[in-house]
């Protein structure tokens, strides 16, 4: 529902100025810098951007699983309640029941040790009280939905019995068994092949039927998942958003120079890669950060930083070619 | 030296190759990896293997290679047998060489870049000297564009892109004939994707190396080869030539990963079936097609399909 302007759909998290540090034996290094989203009730939005570009780390952020050398400063909103300053007990009320994560690796984020109806139903013990017994049996009714089969004997295996892909879906499952509000996805289809790819995307499509208002964030760099399931697309670069656009138009029209050889750099459009090097977040170009890629690239780039340019109601851009 | 056979035969050639795992991960059943495949790769030329994961891609290449003995069937290499690993010479070996998906895992994580790279060349004892050595390897940094004071470094230490870049320098270095990528890029992001595939594309027609192209992506597989097989169980059922493939796909399945139709989703490892492999899931199945397996067949103009409707 893109088409929606933004007062009328409610702000379900808002990231304002937030601006991500780590101390290593090299110094400091701000792997996300003044970053400012909104994520509305019951959107889709893809988060793209190539490793390094700290997508990753802005999911982390958000659930606040990031390691102890890491400073935050900035806010993260949701319902009212600052994330980034609640204590560890109202944490963790909040995660898993109000907001669930999927993490990347599939092969090591399930407990080798604990039977896999047990790693989905814990969640519903913890946060909802329920009986063993009636969380096992929702452990099984969700293998079911997500085709697992035989769910039965699946609840009773162990991960190292199951395919790479069978493993992903226990993992959503896991994720959305406390039913959250905002679900955070971090590359779901990495590694899976096509087929398999779209039975993924069919599961986030009946996620979303079976709780229209459920917000998603989904973590990814494959384009072509964003496209079948996004409403809005968000692209990051070293450290920062340098475009927020709809699905459509971005896949029709993107804005930023990068976003547009991202683009053609797709096996459908001839596998053109980027020239030069990723910008290293440690060591960041002065400057509009895509500068020494960019072929529009002029004087300005080089000098100053572009601020994020507000075009219309739903889309903004980090680049000096659009300033009047 | 050993001579070459003329540019007509193939380099590599596996005849009825089959792959039986006796012991499954799930249910402990003999699973069928690679099932009577015939194979044919000329010098120069490259093939892509595509197929969703488990439908033997991997295992059809490692036989190539002669890393995995097949249950029964003959890999010739310029007309050595490569099945008797004993009576295979040690020259054969660096004329085929294999870059895996996981790049770090095929890297010593302790040593430098410049050690992992210089290994087969130490292995394979092709280099007189220190200076020797180091032009080589310079050479081949600069053949793959890898920075060279990134050799310095430990695996960990580069970024997926880099550590993919020195492992195909690595692959390179002694000179390979044949050459089989296992999903290379699977792992990368997708401007660094369209970097490596357009390096090894450069390299195979620089170097007029046979490659063997395995992806999960058709589109990759399009771009990569000459021709693409297609595989399902452990069978191939479709190969021809990319445009033909792309643009009038015959087999159901090719049909579906291409997005014509669409394909259900069957978890369907480790059931060895009697008939066609793609009756479960198939939308134009038949009766025949469930007692009796269709046989690879040439439908014209080197276009193979197994499948009872042609």
């Amino acid at each position: 529902m893109s088409h929606v302007s933004d007062t009328s759909k409610e702000v379900i998290l808002s990231i304002r100025d937030l601006k991500v540090k780590f101390y290593t034996e090299e110094g400091e290094v701000t792997v996300i810098s003044d970053v400012n989203l909104d994520l509305f009730k019951g959107e889709t939005v893809a988060l793209i951007g190539e490793s390094g570009s700290g997508k990753s780390i802005l999911g982390h952020t958000i659930i606040r699983l990031l390691p102890k050398n890491a400073n935050v400063s900035g806010h993260i909103i949701y319902k009212g309640i600052d994330l980034l300053k609640i204590d560890s007990s109202l944490l963790r009320n909040i995660r898993g029941r109000e907001i669930a994560w999927i993490p990347q690796m599939v092969g090591s984020s399930l407990n080798p040790t604990v039977k896999i109806g047990v790693q989905i139903g814990e969640v519903l013990i913890d946060h909802y009280n329920y009986r063993n017994q009636r969380a096992w049996s929702s452990a099984i009714d969700l293998l079911k939905l997500f085709e697992v089969e035989p769910a039965e004997e699946v609840a009773k295996g162990y991960p190292h019995q199951l395919s790479g892909g069978m493993k992903q879906r226990v993992l959503i499952a896991s994720a959305i068994a406390a039913r959250p509000n905002l679900l955070i996805a971090d590359e779901p289809t990495k590694g899976l092949d096509t087929i398999k790819k779209t039975l993924i995307v069919n599961i986030f499509k009946k996620i979303k039927d079976l709780k229209p208002d459920l917000s998603i964030l989904l973590i990814t760099h494959d384009l072509k998942f964003a496209r079948e399931l996004a409403d809005r697309v968000i692209v990051m670069y070293c450290g920062k958003v340098i475009e927020i656009n709809d699905k459509n138009s971005f896949f029709e029209l993107p804005l930023h120079p990068y976003s547009k050889l991202l683009l053609k750099s797709l096996p459908s459009k001839g596998l053109y890669p980027i020239p030069g090097k990723p910008a290293n977040v440690a060591n960041p170009p002065s400057g509009c950060r895509f500068h020494p890629r960019c072929p529009y690239a002029s004087d300005i780039c080089e000098k100053s930083s572009p601020p994020l340019i507000k075009l219309d109601l739903n889309r903004c851009v980090a680049c000096w070619l659009y300033k009047r | 030296m050993m001579r070459f056979n003329s540019l007509k035969t193939p380099l590599v050639q596996g005849i009825n190759l089959t792959k039986i795992f006796r012991y499954g991960l799930i249910w402990g059943e003999p699973v069928e990896a690679v099932k009577n495949v015939n194979i044919n790769l000329l010098r120069g030329a490259s093939l892509s293997l595509t197929g969703e994961s488990g439908s033997g891609k991997t295992t059809l290449g490692k036989i190539l290679l002669g890393i995995i003995r097949p249950t029964s069937g003959k890999v010739l290499f310029n007309g050595i047998d490569l099945t008797n690993p004993k009576r295979v010479p040690k020259y054969i070996r660096r004329m085929m060489s294999y870059i895996p998906q996981h790049p770090e895992e095929a890297f010593d994580p302790r040593w430098r870049l410049y050690d992992n790279i210089a290994e087969p060349l130490r292995i394979h004892k092709l280099i007189g000297s220190k200076e020797e050595e180091k032009e080589i390897i310079f050479k081949l940094a600069e053949d793959v564009s890898l920075d060279t004071s990134l050799l310095n470094r430990r695996p960990f230490e580069v970024s997926g892109g880099e550590i993919q870049r020195a492992v195909i320098a690595s692959a390179l270095a002694t000179n390979p004939l044949f050459m089989v990528c296992d999903e290379p890029t699977s792992m990368l992001d997708i401007s660094t994707q369209a970097d490596i595939l357009r390096l090894l594309k450069n390299i195979r027609d620089k170097l007029n190396i046979s490659l063997l192209f395995i992806s999960h992506d058709i589109e990759i597989a399009s771009f990569m080869g000459f021709k693409i097989a297609v595989m399902l169980k452990g069978r191939i059922v479709e190969m021809a030539d990319v445009d033909k493939l792309i643009n009038e796909p015959l087999h159901p399945y090719t049909q579906g990963l291409l997005g014509i139709v669409k394909v259900e989703y069957v978890s369907s490892y480790a059931k060895n079936c009697r008939g066609c492999p793609y009756y479960d899931r198939c939308p134009v199945k038949m009766l025949p097609c469930r007692e009796k397996e269709p046989k690879l067949k040439n439908v014209g103009g080197d276009h193979y399909v197994a499948c009872f409707r042609y």
